[in-house]
């Protein structure tokens, strides 16, 4: 696993000319000079969280003077949680890349995430299971499941979880009859939700597509 | 020939990656250059928060160049354009 370097002024080559400028931007407001702003009915968010997800009525598109697009999604942190737990919930068998993304969601290693799984389970079984190329066992798969929604439940209070749903769950394999199956998409809208403190919080609420 | 290295910038573009409110606003060419990579715009996020500053140049925005390590420590670059203020950063694209 390779560690980036954390100090700035320790750069990894030694043939380096180190310059200290004062290069800043101009504001955000001026720079994005916006011309058209308008919030996304629909949006495939699939590239920013690795799962399937389309985000309803969140997602800010920006036009700027000169026509360059922008799209900003709200608690992005919050929506991958959700989103991930949405999918643990779900009973299709967990892919690979899905399996991946979640880690990544996790912000965990795959030497990390091992660890977390159990001591026994090694980093290459992991990756393997990534690659698709061992598949998980039913007991690890919902381990795993389980780990995801502990880590990220806090972040995503608007996902209905208890662990009993995943011990409830009855996992399912729908590539064994269909090997086209294609994970149906989770649906997220931002909501605002009244903690038991009463304060009202803005948070992500998950459905399945049709 | 020397590699350059911003140290300021970098300072600024890993506390501004780092900070839990960070807003991240993705041009459509950046969108499509991280589907193409396969990888997701968390990857690049996760770059920015560990990158050093190569480059710089003013276009329409002041623009960074920055390399840094995904999860898995796979290398990313990104052209950016940081704003302090605001804490928000804009990528413009990555490779």
């Amino acid at each position: 696993m390779t560690k980036h370097n954390d100090k700035p002024d320790e750069c990894a080559t030694g043939n380096v000319r180190v310059l200290d400028g004062q290069h800043r931007a101009a504001s955000l407001a001026e720079a994005v000079a916006t011309k058209q702003v308008r919030v996304l009915d629909n949006y495939d968010a699939t590239s920013h969280v690795g799962l399937r997800v389309i985000v309803c009525g969140a997602a800010i598109e920006r036009v700027d003077e000169s026509g360059e697009e922008t799209i900003e999604l709200p608690k992005p942190r919050e929506l991958r949680a959700a989103a991930a737990i949405a999918r643990c919930l779900m009973a299709d068998k967990l892919q690979g890349w899905e399996i991946k993304a979640m880690r990544k969601v996790m912000n965990l290693t795959l030497a990390e995430l091992a660890k977390r799984l159990d001591e026994r389970t090694a980093p290459e079984t992991v990756s393997r299971w990534e690659a698709d190329a061992q598949p998980m066992g039913g007991y690890a798969d919902k381990v795993l499941r389980l780990l995801i929604c502990e880590e990220l439940r806090k972040e995503a209070p608007g996902i209905a979880y208890n662990a009993s749903l995943i011990a409830n769950l009855k996992v399912r394999d729908p590539w064994r009859v269909n090997p086209d199956y294609v994970v149906p998409s989770i649906v997220l809208h931002l909501i605002q939700l009244k903690e038991r403190s009463g304060s009202i919080i803005e948070t992500w609420n998950a459905k399945l597509a049709a | 020939m020397a590699q350059v290295h911003y140290i300021s910038e970098t300072q600024i573009l890993r506390r501004i990656a780092r900070h839990p409110d960070c807003r991240f606003l993705w041009s459509k060419h950046a969108l499509k250059a991280v589907a193409d990579d396969g990888r997701t715009t968390l990857d690049v996020e996760h770059a920015l928060t560990n990158s050093q500053v190569v480059l710089h140049e003013q276009k329409k925005d002041l623009l960074w160049r920055a390399i840094g390590t995904d999860l898995d420590g796979n290398k990313i670059q990104a052209v950016v354009a940081v704003y302090e203020q605001e804490i928000a950063i804009k990528v413009v694209t990555t490779f």
